[in-house]
């Protein structure tokens, strides 16, 4: 059926042939099977901060650049060199068929439509997170992956790798102490600057903003997408935008997955969420984020998550249970603890590169449906904060109970024609 | 619930009567002072001011909505935060009695708003307690600049009355479109199907989900030729056949899957079938299995895996047709059936996939059936057994990649002591099973493998004799001392010598059964071992060992010394700082990491503060590079206290220095959660504005952040509760002493004290109206204090007054308030700061910008009052004059001529904070 091509040949061929929008996989190639020299590649959209960290990615060759600002987009194209193309519209860039892997690095409110879209174009997404702005977002993004065969992957890591911050180790051997029973059930994990967490409360947006003329070299209505139009002033974009509640989750929503995805993992929390979230802030803003005194989120089972903003509690263990306590730096209340893990069978093997999984088309470490779990977590904070209240919430379906308000913060419009 | 009946109550009676005499402020004082207390503290707080929006009715929440200006002019932020608070409370469960009111309040003032973004402010307030009025109302404005937010309201709000008002003003408009699709409103269909096929037609009309569409859908799909194009029909399509099977008619969702399946046939829309394939399986269930066992046969590979995801879901049932596939199947399909169904369970799977691979001749089929048998195990009741099996009887058959394989399965299956089924006899495993072996007695920490790592340390197979050494590192224990002393004897090559003193030294660091000190020193001393040994001498418990290495390093052979030196700098107890302290200025080979054991050993708890600073000044003034003073600077920022600082911000200005010791000052005076609160006092102010100068790099905007605001809530907070020299000459005394209110009486629940300063905080169990006032009375004085305000903030000084009633009458009232704030903009002359309250008016124009600190001075002598703030007199009256013809505000002062009385704060329900409060009585 198909012959064995080169895949510049190929290429030439179907550029030549198709005027309108032709999306090939590259897995067409050959008889389906990738060979392991064949290097994978990946466009970014998103390159004014976190973007430019992609580059570099394990080593998948970047063939396209996005962003609404030409400057961030000139900025990278001088450092990439040639082989690199530059789009101010995603959605151009999507028709390529020459893209592996989709890295979504712009601010979260355009997260769930562009991995939306990039798998609807038969590509592969490596996302920012948090995941999704929304909750409803999170669920059409689950939907839309499994619908479409794609591989998803969030830009956090610490589940799988590296020393996670007050820890001082990696999450692993925390996992086995915990699946082996030892600290008993259930168990309260508090997230603050007591235990070596930094909920980055400087990411608080300005109330006031004077209107400013738009820089000609950004397009607003571009960054904006789905979010409301709102006056332009330079503290609503480039990295500041993690105070507005229309883009992102301030500290919360910044630094948020990477600090309580892993908890979720080492809790075995993957595939339900916690049924209530109580919050101590002050009022908040209805446009700019401000700082928050504690939240509390808990599950059926008793377990709960608390993040300690004020750092009020000073003796805080990082994790306690009926049996034992973890303190931060793994300090414990166990006696002989290093030998006591190495005893222990290691926790459930995990895809740890995202091009493993690209090339066998099995889920990663971290993917769209745990991924989608702890950025609910995130949000159902955000939701909690907003209104102004605490909220009980369903794991099953995936909403809140007895408050109408909270759900229509679930699957918030979205500004002109963008949908997801 | 109280609150709710609480609020119709007073809501009831608000229109028409004024409330009880306790309460006679008016509107405008009212509003200003619920206004004050925005944003609140905390959503209790707001739960507690709800009594206060209610006694204002309708017509006070209008007036407060009426407040609202553009955003950025900023005036009206504490309105805004009141009208969020209102509309996110009246939307709450079991606040029903509140929205209409609230909704229509708002109505009304977004009919009387003329600029765009206040209009656009409310309607998108209203989405959170908007009902049938709002949507009835926003029907006007879903054109021009509010289209958006009215728009985005009524999608919110989506009834069908919502979704009718849409519709009407649709023409064809995307986003209207898009907007009846989201909302589902069938009724729509109709004009939809008139219209253009669009992406948003096609796509609102797949969310509908009615039959009638089919003919519009297939056109546009027939136009498409089935493939993607700008409007996306196919995906709608598919989107569409979904929402009818979801509507109940999977007859007809079913019909178009299939069709898709039949059209949808060039690799690059292979996404698409596998969309068209999972709702098949919807309806179908295991019946699709047919189809899935044709689809499987594409060359995609991405498309293979998601035939395989949709059947997964009808394993174990259908597990026979996949397993006679299975024995048909290319390598390549056969791992990824092992792959996919190796995680379910049943029989089968292991019978017919899984255990027939493990003996395949393609290893990549091997090693996918290897992975998949730890997925089928669930209760760790087969692997070992079945690996167990290949690793002793199927050797020939392995190869490098199965080991690794097998390795990492038995890694997350077996424990310290189930890792002894795998190979009860060790040598009947060839040497990649011996080395695989040693690997995992390493990983498990197994004891009982001890044996067979010292047996195996002598091996020919280099992979074994590594393994072999690593695995005697955490398989010994303390009983297996005295064979590794042995061991390390006979040792010639450098990696063994190490890896055997890293095992013994494992030994002596365990938390508990650590062998005798003795088993070491005992030796030491033996020709041949005393280099290899001396490295244990800092892990050992005995005091000896410090005695020994001291006597090594001055008495040993070159090689003993050497080695003597590089085992100090591993020490565990500081009482080797000064040996560590001459080698670093010895200028060895060892000087360098002398240097650093130094430094980590000052970390050490048994260390004081005081201890540690002397320590590195010592060191400091034996530095000779920068790097190292770097690192002592580094060091220092554990010394968190006064002296710590001061040390390193001698540093500030070292060019090469500034950096570190910049980070350490910082790390010594902020807050350490869990450790300190931080450093307090003006030099600390003073040192930590250079530091935030120096700080440079990544993130240092933030740092600089941090810091300022440290600065601003500590270093300027700290109110001296000392006289200056000259006020205690004058005969001043302090009235506050800067640490509690043991001179004051009354309300200590909103005064309260917090780092040197009075602060004034309404809690949510107080009122916020009481009053604090000096224990003593005073007749005639001089009263001198410092306040800090923040927006709308309203106090007063009561001076001459009694303990209770209303000072402002039954004595004097000296207000205090933040007059410039536009809620104040109507007040009368004799209610701005400084006045005496209601009988003479302040100057204007000597108050400082909100939030910073003011000084003023009341000086009371006989019936002659000056006041004057920040320098300047605003008011110096005689209070016969000011009153000869009746009260500036008409009322009956009866107190203002007492001859004496306490002095006191009184509360009117804001946020504030006093200071440096002392008073000189007149004679």
């Amino acid at each position: 059926m198909t012959e064995r091509h080169n895949r510049r040949d190929f290429l030439k061929k179907s550029l030549a042939v198709t005027a309108g929008i032709s999306i090939v996989p590259r897995f067409v190639l050959g008889r389906g099977y990738m060979a392991p020299s064949d290097q994978l590649t990946k466009a970014i959209i998103g390159v004014g901060g976190m973007g430019q960290g992609h580059i570099g990615y394990e080593g998948t060759r970047l063939v396209a650049i996005c962003d609404a600002d030409k400057k961030h987009l000139e900025n990278v194209l001088n450092r990439v060199g040639s082989g690199v193309q530059g789009y101010a519209d995603f959605r151009e860039l999507l028709l390529r068929t020459d893209v592996d892997i989709v890295h979504i690095a712009t601010p979260p409110h355009w997260h769930g439509i562009m991995s939306v879209m990039a798998a609807q174009a038969g590509k592969d997404v490596w996302c920012e997170k948090p995941m999704t702005r929304t909750i409803g977002e999170g669920k059409r993004v689950m939907e839309v992956i499994s619908a479409t065969g794609r591989m998803f992957r969030l830009n956090t890591w610490f589940r799988f790798k590296d020393n996670f911050y007050g820890l001082g180790t990696t999450v692993k051997p925390l996992k086995k102490v915990i699946e082996s029973g030892v600290l008993g059930w259930p168990l309260k994990v508090t997230i603050s600057g007591v235990t070596g967490f930094d909920w980055k409360f400087y990411w608080v947006g300005k109330t006031g903003l004077k209107p400013q003329p738009v820089p000609p070299e950004l397009d607003y209505e571009m960054w904006l997408g789905p979010a409301p139009k709102k006056p332009y002033n330079v503290h609503r974009t480039h990295g500041t935008f993690r105070g507005y509640w229309d883009y992102d989750g301030g500290g919360l929503g910044d630094m948020g997955q990477h600090y309580i995805d892993p908890v979720q993992y080492f809790l075995g929390k993957d595939n339900t969420s916690p049924v209530k979230v109580e919050i101590d802030a002050p009022q908040q803003h209805y446009d700019a984020i401000g700082t928050w005194r504690k939240i509390t989120y808990t599950y059926d089972d008793g377990c709960q998550i608390v993040l300690d903003g004020a750092n009020a509690d000073k003796d805080a263990a990082y994790i306690e249970g009926p049996k034992g306590k973890i303190y931060k730096g793994f300090r414990s209340t166990i006696p002989n603890l290093q030998q006591f893990i190495d005893s222990l069978p290691d926790p459930a093997p995990q895809i740890t590169l995202f091009s493993e999984s690209v090339k066998t088309r099995q889920k990663f470490a971290l993917n769209e449906v745990n991924g989608f779990r702890s950025a609910t977590i995130v949000n159902m904070g955000v939701v909690a904060l907003r209104l102004g209240r605490n909220l009980e919430f369903d794991p099953e379906k995936l909403e809140f109970v007895n408050d109408e308000e909270a759900n229509k913060l679930i699957n918030q419009p979205m500004r002109g024609e963008w949908k997801i | 619930m109280k609150i709710k009946y609480i609020f119709t109550c007073l809501f009831a009676l608000s229109l028409t009567v004024s409330l009880s005499a306790q309460d006679n402020r008016t509107v405008e004082t009212k509003i200003a002072d619920l206004l004050a207390q925005l944003p609140a503290r905390s959503n209790e707080q707001v739960a507690s001011l709800i009594n206060q929006y209610s006694s204002l009715g309708e017509d006070g929440i209008a007036r407060i909505a009426a407040l609202i200006v553009p955003s950025s002019d900023g005036s009206d932020l504490q309105a805004r935060y009141a009208i969020s608070s209102l509309a996110r409370y009246a939307g709450a469960p079991g606040n029903g009695d509140f929205r209409a009111p609230v909704e229509s309040a708002l109505l009304a003032a977004l009919a009387k708003a003329s600029n765009a973004e206040v209009k656009d402010y409310f309607i998108r307030e209203l989405a959170f307690c908007g009902g049938d009025a709002t949507v009835t109302a926003l029907g006007a404005y879903l054109n021009g600049a509010t289209s958006d937010a009215a728009l985005s309201t009524l999608t919110t709000i989506g009834t069908d009355a919502a979704a009718r008002q849409i519709l009407a003003a649709t023409t064809d408009q995307p986003d209207f479109i898009k907007a009846l699709g989201e909302l589902k409103y069938k009724p729509a269909e109709e004009k939809l199907l008139s219209l253009q096929p669009s992406k948003q037609t096609l796509s609102a009309l797949a969310s509908i989900g009615s039959a009638k569409s089919l003919k519009y859908f297939q056109g546009a799909v027939k136009a498409a030729g089935y493939r993607p194009d700008a409007n996306n029909a196919v995906l709608s399509y598919l989107q569409y056949a979904t929402e009818l099977s979801r509507n109940g008619n999977q007859k007809l969702g079913d019909k178009i899957a299939k069709e898709a399946l039949k059209n949808c046939t060039s690799s690059d829309v292979l996404h698409y079938r596998s969309e068209a394939l999972e709702l098949l399986g919807q309806t179908q269930g295991f019946k699709l299995t047919p189809t899935l066992l044709k689809e499987i046969k594409s060359d995609d590979k991405a498309y293979r895996q998601s035939v395989l995801n949709i059947a997964k879901e009808y394993a174990p049932s259908t597990i026979g047709k996949w397993s006679s596939l299975f024995g048909k199947s290319t390598p390549e399909l056969q791992t990824e059936l092992l792959s996919t169904f190796g995680s379910t369970s049943g029989a089968g799977v292991l019978q017919y996939m899984i255990a027939p691979s493990l003996t395949s001749g393609d290893a990549s089929v091997r090693q996918a059936a290897i992975t998949a048998l730890s997925a089928y195990d669930k209760n760790n009741e087969i692997t070992i057994p079945y690996l167990s099996n290949l690793l002793i009887n199927k050797q020939d058959l392995l190869v490098d990649s199965d080991y690794k394989a097998i390795e990492q399965v038995l890694l997350n299956k077996v424990t310290d002591k189930t890792l002894l089924e795998v190979a009860p006899e060790p040598l009947e495993l060839n040497n990649d099973g011996r080395a695989m072996l040693l690997r995992l007695a390493a990983a498990r920490a197994t004891p009982a493998l001890f044996k067979f790592a010292q047996s195996s340390i002598s091996s020919q197979n280099a992979d074994v004799k590594a393994a072999a050494f690593a695995a005697l590192a955490k398989t010994a224990r303390a009983d297996n001392t005295a064979a590794l002393i042995t061991a390390l004897e006979k040792a010639s090559k450098p990696e063994e010598i190490s890896s055997l003193q890293n095992t013994l030294i494992n030994l002596y660091t365990a938390a508990d059964n650590v062998p005798a000190s003795s088993l070491v020193l005992d030796k030491i001393d033996a020709k041949g071992l005393t280099a290899k040994l001396v490295p244990l001498l800092p892990y050992l418990k005995s005091g000896d060992a410090q005695a020994k290495i001291a006597s090594i390093l001055q008495k040993g052979t070159n090689e003993e010394k050497d080695a003597a030196a590089k085992a100090l700098v591993n020490w565990q107890n500081p009482s080797v700082l000064s040996l560590l302290y001459n080698q670093y200025r010895s200028g060895s080979s060892s000087a360098e990491a002398s240097l650093g054991a130094y430094l980590r050993l000052l970390g050490s708890q048994s260390l004081t503060s005081d201890t540690k600073l002397i320590q590195l000044e010592q060191i400091m003034s034996a530095a000779k590079t920068t790097a190292d003073k770097s690192k002592i600077l580094q060091a220092a920022a554990q010394v968190k206290s006064l002296s710590g600082l001061l040390f390193v911000s001698k540093f500030l200005d070292d060019s090469d220095l500034s950096t570190p010791a910049a980070f350490s000052a910082m790390k010594i005076a902020l807050p350490t959660p869990g450790e300190s609160d931080g450093l307090k006092g003006d030099e600390v102010k003073s040192i930590l504005t250079t530091v935030k100068e120096k700080i440079s790099g990544e993130d240092s905007q933030y740092y600089k952040i941090d810091i300022q605001q440290y600065i601003d809530k500590v270093g300027s907070d700290a109110g001296t509760a000392t006289l200056s020299k000259a006020e205690a000459a004058d005969g001043f005394e302090l009235l506050f002493n800067g640490k509690d209110l043991d001179n004051w009486v009354g309300n200590k629940v909103t005064y309260t004290v917090e780092d040197g300063v009075i602060v004034v905080a309404p809690k949510k169990n107080d009122s916020g109206y009481g009053n604090l006032m000096t224990a003593k009375e005073y007749a005639n004085f001089v009263f001198r204090f410092e306040f800090q305000l923040t927006p709308a903030a309203n106090n007063g000084i009561g001076i001459r007054a009694p303990l209770n009633g209303d000072a402002a009458y039954s004595a004097m009232e000296i207000q205090i308030l933040d007059c410039e704030h536009p809620v104040y903009k109507d007040i009368k002359p004799y209610q701005h700061h400084g006045s005496i309250y209601g009988i003479v008016p302040a100057k204007h124009g000597a108050m400082k910008p909100v939030g910073e600190w003011n000084s003023e001075e009341i000086r009371a002598e006989g019936t002659r009052i000056k006041v004057t703030l920040n320098g300047k007199v605003i008011v110096d009256a005689d209070l016969k004059e000011a009153t000869k013809n009746g009260t500036a505000d008409h009322n009956n002062h009866p107190g203002l001529f007492n001859p004496s009385g306490h002095i006191g704060f009184l509360g009117h329900g804001s946020n504030l904070k006093f200071r440096n409060i002392r008073i000189k009585e007149l004679k």
